[in-house]
């Protein structure tokens, strides 16, 4: 399908822009050399080292293509369009989030958060509002005026909320700002790039250029990528190079780096410490991962049935994953607490308990959940599968629902029991489903920051004697605590190394049953 | 027949018995289950409401207590129950403290012991000897009875006072008498706790930081997951596999260098620095791509033929079909944002509580030295109860969906 | 049907627009806003957007542009919200008294939540105060990568004498980067010192009947071996009654090697030292000191157990004083007990250091010097929580008025009594040889590691630290 849209477009057809736009794409081939060469000279752009030359090259290409849009768009070529459109969109982004970044527009959040603060009640009547009207909506005969005025409510609860916040002095200082000599540079050129951006996206400008609708197509996937793709380049994609040059250096932070190849990896083969936490780790992982997922499976199979309760069983047991990491955790340091923690105090009843039945003599056993370097690791474990097990129990659930009902029905027509019945069909069906929720547990599972890192004190967050040492912990010791960044990318690569062979073992054998076939 | 009939009956009461049993052990590991999920937020919302002290009580008590007062010759004093003479226990205060006293054993059995003053007491100037050891003799007076018994040791008592009747007295060690308590909350903890921090700040900063980061992840997200699965442009699927390949890469590997970005933004120790960086999420990218890759072409082509732009149809027809999983994405990313520990840890200054999002109050009271753990506690029920209401709210996306989404 | 069904999607439509368009006002708000703010908030966080511009910002420059040259940012630790308010009015009074500076005092955190995290960061991020505090042994690391400026030249001109403040921290501030000794640096001034000594909980020790190491101590019968026998005593009172306590880190057992003639390091901190024969003899004690149960268990935090009334002894600096200060039991301190070769204790500093980034200097000197002036001295150690660096009679005089604890002389006494000063190690990195030793201790004294094992491999596993 690449039947142009309109054909012969004369000399005197030409819209009035089209002499303008080419002007422009000169501007802008112009600005972009400008760019390469300050960056090159080290004029005004402070970037070190091998960032320096990585910008260079971007730049280059840069150059190139506006060199190349410059004939194109004159030849009036449907490349021209694609080209302009694309460099004039990155030109408008980028620099217009140079001026907002200049004009402190990212980080005004704060100055907002000061007076939310003040104003956070409005928010409640918004929410209150939006509720009311759902309930009006969904009654059997929809009550309209009750909608209404909950609607209203919500709006005036919004308006009032955003003029507490400070919208109106924010948008008179937003202008004051933007003119602002060093930031309206910027704008001077960000704006008419995003107006050439916005006319080539134009159907004139389709019609002038004699562009497909393919063409027309990939420009709206670009599009709609944008504002996805842009970011994750700046702060995902971009980041994640940086971290792999830096891994091949030594570096402080503070003074240059200096590049040592594979050193920080060599070093890391004979790291007593690594080599601690990796163990440290394994032995997490294969006692806590189990743990998560197989009662959870077990769980799953007893809710997945039509008695009473079970949607609030469900609910009490997805609490733990709500409840935030950080809160959890000093519950659980808490009851870990060997002298005067629950934990202890229950085993000691329940010793005795059981003494008293059966008439024996058992000793109540009372670790030092946290401070013993034989016992730390569990404790961890524990506070793991706790609040992993009711989320992997509701992803059980879910995959069961999918399971077809006369299955089990045939089964119980052969006389199989319900644990014949787990076995035979739920455990075989459920195998992509598992295959999901042990990779998700065990990614979880390596990455084991915050629970020793809370159970322990910051400055000692490798637990008594390096037993809840984990790679991320240490990684974040060499980096926040001791100026070894170098290193502690390096730790994070072998991480990661660690995190994809594990996770590409199991869907190559999960794959097979059809798990990424999504 | 009625054999038949019988036995009818039997094997059906015999169904109906084993129903019961399974459903029964089923409900018995349900309920133990949940139990254990639960006890600790008992445990938590109990001890947010506890006195400093209460918190280190051994052996542990569930409910919040404190100690039972009352006014005697115009002071407040503290009531224990103490052992009286005779047997018993008698509602008393403490009079006086650190009297000297000695550790009294039974001459016949050197377990059953007594703490007594010393002054109520005289050497005999004899010795006995007990369990191989040699102890001196004294006779106790102990109220109207006096009795010779060893003195093991010194150790000192209180004198007690009963709270109606003055001429009541009596001595026992002060730590083991039982202290008469009342159950009692006590609410001014959550008082204390938002003025010592700052709290109300870091709870206002953390909900704002959610909004942002929820609203601006949707944003994202739909726009990306519009054009993965429905426009047609080159490079598009190569593109989309180097999205999910990423799902793979631990948040840790960025961690350093993104914080030295942040540093070049000059976005250190803002809100900012929790929000911009994680509006971008290959994963809610992914959600959506699966769930529009589904919806029927013809709902946009019809839409299409009437000259429709691709952002009208996305807007219109796209969004308000894909409700269930941006619900699910949006709870997903409340869940993020809310609970996100290490990358605050590390971007937003310890030093300004300003900008303190709630992990980060959290952590830092819980390491502040001299703060009881009641105050923590309570910090901690602030922090969950909006999650928590949420939840309560939301529980069809939270559970349904987010199992569903999550395997398909 | 499907009329209303097309209906209500516009309906929807619409509200999901205006939510839309609120939420993008929203962010609206909160990227232009600020200039509101500003007037109302003194925070410096708001500051930077407006200079903080575009690529032409380097990376390590230092503190907000915004903020005036004459604006000194300073910071301390405080360990407690009392401590934090003392400084806060130390910084104004001395605010009030400069006139053509500023001061902006921002409460560092605490230890417990990560002070020197939160330093380092703000130093990688270049917005680190002028002027803050540093553990002592940190020193070496900060100087040797110059993140810290030598102040001699200022100090010579304002006429400072290295000889008012006790010399062993002093030793460590002067020290040169390149030859490890002391020289003609100074690389700033002592904020307070510290040493060890027991909080003891008399309640327990009279129920228990054991004899009062006050008194001990008083008549010089203060040993390891009255020591131990006081703490199986009190434990004896069974339960969850324990004898002593001590935190898990590298102050308190070497505190013990320190009685026992032993240490960390050879006399010229060179070398490793924890396999000499004193050393090992302060682990022995340590270890069979834990092998009973009459003490809180190793990595255990004694001070909840302390505070809550069933622990007697428990070890620990002058800094705990706030906070034993709210218990409701009869509480003093006593020196800790003299080991096999007399008397040993730490000398615990740290130090106001200059950002080697300052654009001020000269001010952020004079800062140093009005923190450390004998009058602020006392009027910190009037709460407690310090004893003064300075040998300056007025401030010792401040402190000892400070009561409960009645026998503050038993700090005092633990600084004349043969302290070893806290110190970084100029010739290796500290950090690292605490990390290592760290954890083979805790395993020698919880029995999980042989003493003979350790003896002959300790100094080996430490190596590292002075490559």
């Amino acid at each position: 399908m690449t039947t142009k849209l309109t054909e012969g477009i004369t000399q005197e057809d030409l819209p009035t822009w089209f002499k303008p736009l080419v002007a422009w794409r000169v501007v802008v081939a112009i600005i972009v050399s400008l760019t390469l060469a300050a960056t090159i000279l080290k004029r005004g752009i402070e970037v070190e080292g091998l960032l320096r030359w990585t910008l260079a090259l971007g730049l280059l290409g840069a150059v190139v293509a506006s060199v190349l849009a410059i004939r194109w768009t004159s030849a009036r070529e449907h490349r021209g369009r694609l080209a302009g459109f694309v460099l004039d969109s990155l030109l408008a982004v980028i620099l217009g989030f140079v001026a907002l970044n200049g004009m402190g527009m990212f980080t005004g959040i704060d100055a907002v958060g000061e007076a939310f603060n003040g104003s956070v009640g409005w928010l409640g009547i918004v929410i209150i509002g939006w509720l009311v009207q759902g309930y009006a909506a969904r009654t059997e005969a929809p009550q309209v005026a009750l909608r209404q005025v909950a609607r209203w409510t919500m709006i005036t609860g919004l308006v009032v909320l955003l003029l507490a916040v400070g919208l109106i002095p924010g948008i008179i200082e937003f202008f004051r700002r933007a003119v602002q000599p060093d930031v309206l540079v910027f704008w001077v050129i960000a704006i008419p790039a995003g107006m050439f951006a916005r006319m080539g996206w134009t159907d004139s400008a389709a019609q002038l250029f004699e562009t497909t609708e393919s063409q027309t197509e990939t420009m709206d996937g670009l599009l709609f990528v944008a504002p996805n793709a842009l970011g994750f380049l700046a702060f995902f994609a971009g980041p994640l190079v940086v971290s792999l040059f830096i891994s091949f250096t030594e570096w402080d932070g503070l003074t240059a780096a200096t590049f040592v190849g594979f050193q920080n990896y060599i070093d890391l083969l004979s790291d007593n410490l690594f080599l601690r936490s990796l163990r440290n780790i394994v032995v997490f992982s294969a006692l806590a991962i189990p743990l998560a997922v197989g009662p959870a499976l077990l769980l799953a199979s007893l809710l997945n049935s039509k008695l009473p309760g079970m949607k609030a069983f469900r609910a009490v047991y997805f609490l733990p994953s709500i409840a935030g990491v950080v809160g959890v955790t000093l519950i659980w340091k808490q009851l870990f607490n060997s002298t005067v923690g629950y934990l202890n105090f229950m085993i000691l009843k329940a010793t005795e308990w059981i003494n008293a039945l059966f008439g024996l003599e058992l000793e109540a056993a009372q670790p030092q959940w946290i401070s013993d370097s034989n016992i730390a690791l569990f404790a961890v474990v524990i506070l793991f599968v706790w609040q992993q097990i009711g989320f992997n129990t509701v992803l059980f659930l879910a995959g069961m629902q999918g399971i077809d009902r006369t299955l089990y029905e045939a089964a119980e027509i052969d006389g199989a029991g319900p644990w014949r019945r787990f076995t035979a069909i739920t455990v075989p069906t459920l195998r992509p489903t598992t295959v999901f929720v042990v990779a998700t547990t065990t990614i979880l599972a390596l990455q084991l920051f915050n629970e020793p890192f809370i159970l322990n004190s910051p400055n000692a967050p490798a637990g008594p004697a390096n037993s809840t040492l984990t790679p991320v912990v240490y990684l974040y010791q060499k980096a926040f605590q001791q100026f070894q960044i170098g290193y502690a990318s390096a730790v994070a690569w072998a991480l990661f190394i660690l995190i994809f062979g594990v996770t590409l073992l199991y869907f190559r054998r999960g794959g097979e049953d059809g798990v990424l076939s999504a | 027949m009625t054999t038949l009939d019988s036995q009818a009956t039997r094997h059906r009461r015999r169904k109906i018995l084993r129903t019961i049993g399974v459903r029964g052990g089923a409900y018995g590991i349900l309920i133990l289950v949940a139990l254990a999920m639960l006890f600790p937020f008992f445990y938590m919302a109990a001890t947010a409401v506890k006195t400093a002290d209460d918190t280190f009580r051994y052996p542990p008590k569930i409910l919040p207590r404190s100690a039972a007062t009352a006014t005697v010759a115009g002071e407040e004093v503290e009531l224990f129950n103490a052992p009286i003479v005779g047997g018993g226990t008698e509602v008393t205060y403490l009079a006086e403290s650190g009297i000297r006293a000695g550790l009294f054993a039974n001459l016949d059995d050197v377990e059953d012991t007594i703490a007594w003053p010393l002054d109520r007491a005289t050497d005999t100037g004899s010795t006995v000897v007990l369990d191989e050891e040699t102890f001196p003799v004294y006779d106790v007076q102990v109220g109207d009875e006096s009795s010779q018994r060893a003195l093991v040791r010194n150790t000192s008592v209180g004198r007690f006072v009963a709270i109606d009747d003055a001429s009541v007295e009596s001595f026992a060690v002060v730590r083991t008498t039982e202290p008469a308590e009342t159950v009692e909350a006590q609410w001014q903890n959550f008082g204390e706790v938002i003025e010592l921090r700052d709290f109300d700040r870091s709870l206002t900063n953390t909900i704002l930081v959610t909004i942002l980061v929820v609203a601006g992840t949707l944003f994202t997200s739909i726009t990306g997951g519009y054009a993965f699965s429905r426009v047609r442009f080159a490079g598009r699927d190569k593109i989309f596999v180097a999205y999910v390949g990423s799902i793979m890469i631990p948040f840790v590997v960025l961690i350093v260098p993104l914080f030295r970005l942040i540093v070049a933004l000059g976005w250190v120790n803002t809100l900012g620095s929790l929000v911009w960086p994680f509006l971008f999420n290959a994963y809610g990218t992914f959600l959506m791509r699966q769930f529009f890759v589904a919806i029927p072409k013809e709902l946009e082509e019809a839409a299409f033929v009437d000259g429709a732009r691709r952002w009208t149809i996305l807007w219109t027809i796209f969004v308000p079909l894909a409700w269930p999983a941006i619900a699910t994405l949006a709870t997903f990313m409340f869940l993020y944002a809310w609970n996100s520990f290490i990358w605050p840890l590390v971007s937003i200054n310890l030093a300004n509580s300003d900008d303190f999002v709630l992990t980060l109050a959290l952590q830092t009271l819980g390491g502040q030295s001299g703060e009881g753990p009641n105050l923590i506690f309570a910090a901690i029920v602030l922090s969950v109860m909006i999650p928590f209401t949420v939840f309560i709210m939301a529980q069809r996306y939270f559970v349904e969906n987010v199992a569903s989404s999550g395997i398909k | 049907m499907k009329n209303t069904q097309v209906l209500k999607r516009k309906e929807n439509m619409k509200i999901r627009m205006i939510a839309l368009l609120a939420i993008l006002a929203l962010v609206a708000a909160a990227c232009g806003d600020g200039g509101e703010a500003d007037s109302e908030t003194t925070t410096t966080t708001a500051a930077p957007a407006v200079t903080e511009t575009t690529v032409a910002e380097t990376p390590v420059e230092p503190d907000e542009p915004m903020v005036d040259a004459s604006t000194i940012r300073w910071m301390t630790r405080p360990d407690n919200p009392e401590e934090a308010a003392v400084y806060s009015e130390i910084s104004d009074q001395i605010s009030a008294g400069m006139d053509d500076i500023e001061l902006v005092y921002e409460p560092g955190s605490n230890e417990g939540a990560g002070y020197q995290q939160t330093l380092l960061t703000n130093l990688s991020a270049g917005t680190a105060p002028d002027v803050f505090w540093i553990p002592g042994t940190d020193i070496a690391d900060f100087a040797s990568r110059d993140v810290i400026l030598d102040l001699r030249e200022y100090a010579t001109a304002t006429g400072h004498n290295d000889a008012d403040f006790y010399p062993g921290p002093m030793g460590h501030l002067t020290t040169d980067v390149d030859t490890g000794q002391p020289g003609d640096a100074l690389w700033g001034l002592p904020r307070d010192v510290s040493t060890f000594a027991l909080y003891i909980n008399n309640d327990l020790i009279a129920e228990a009947g054991v004899d009062d190491p006050r008194e001990l101590e008083a008549n010089g019968e203060w040993t390891w071996e009255k020591f131990q026998e006081v703490s199986d005593g009190i434990a004896a009172l069974g339960g969850e009654i324990k004898g002593y306590g001590q935190s898990a880190w590298w102050g308190p057992y070497g505190a013990w090697m320190n009685g026992a003639g032993g240490g960390f390091f050879t006399a010229d901190r060179s070398a490793c030292a924890l396999d000499s024969a004193e050393s090992i003899e302060g682990l022995t004690f340590l270890r069979e000191l834990y092998s009973g149960d009459s003490v809180i268990p190793y990595g255990e935090d004694p001070e909840p157990p302390f505070r809550a009334g069933t622990v007697g002894m428990f070890q620990n600096g002058r800094w705990a004083t706030p906070g034993i200060r709210t218990v409701d039991f009869d509480w003093d301190v006593v020196g800790l007990p003299t080991g096999p070769s007399g008397p040993g204790n730490w000398l615990f500093w740290g130090a106001y250091v200059v950002n080697a980034n300052t654009e001020n200097p000269e001010a952020a000197w004079s800062l140093v010097e009005a923190l450390t002036t004998a009058e602020t001295q006392a009027q910190i150690s009037a709460l407690g929580a310090n004893i003064p660096s300075r040998v300056s009679q007025d401030a010792l005089d401040a402190f000892l008025g400070f009561t409960p604890p009645a026998n503050n002389q038993a700090f005092l006494d633990g600084l004349s009594n043969n302290p070893t000063t806290e110190g970084p190690l100029w010739a290796g990195s500290w950090p690292e040889y605490v990390t290592a030793m760290d954890g083979a201790i805790q395993e020698v004294v919880t029995g999980s590691r042989d003493l003979s094992d350790f003896e002959a491999n300790i100094c080996s596993e430490t190596a590292g630290a002075f490559s």
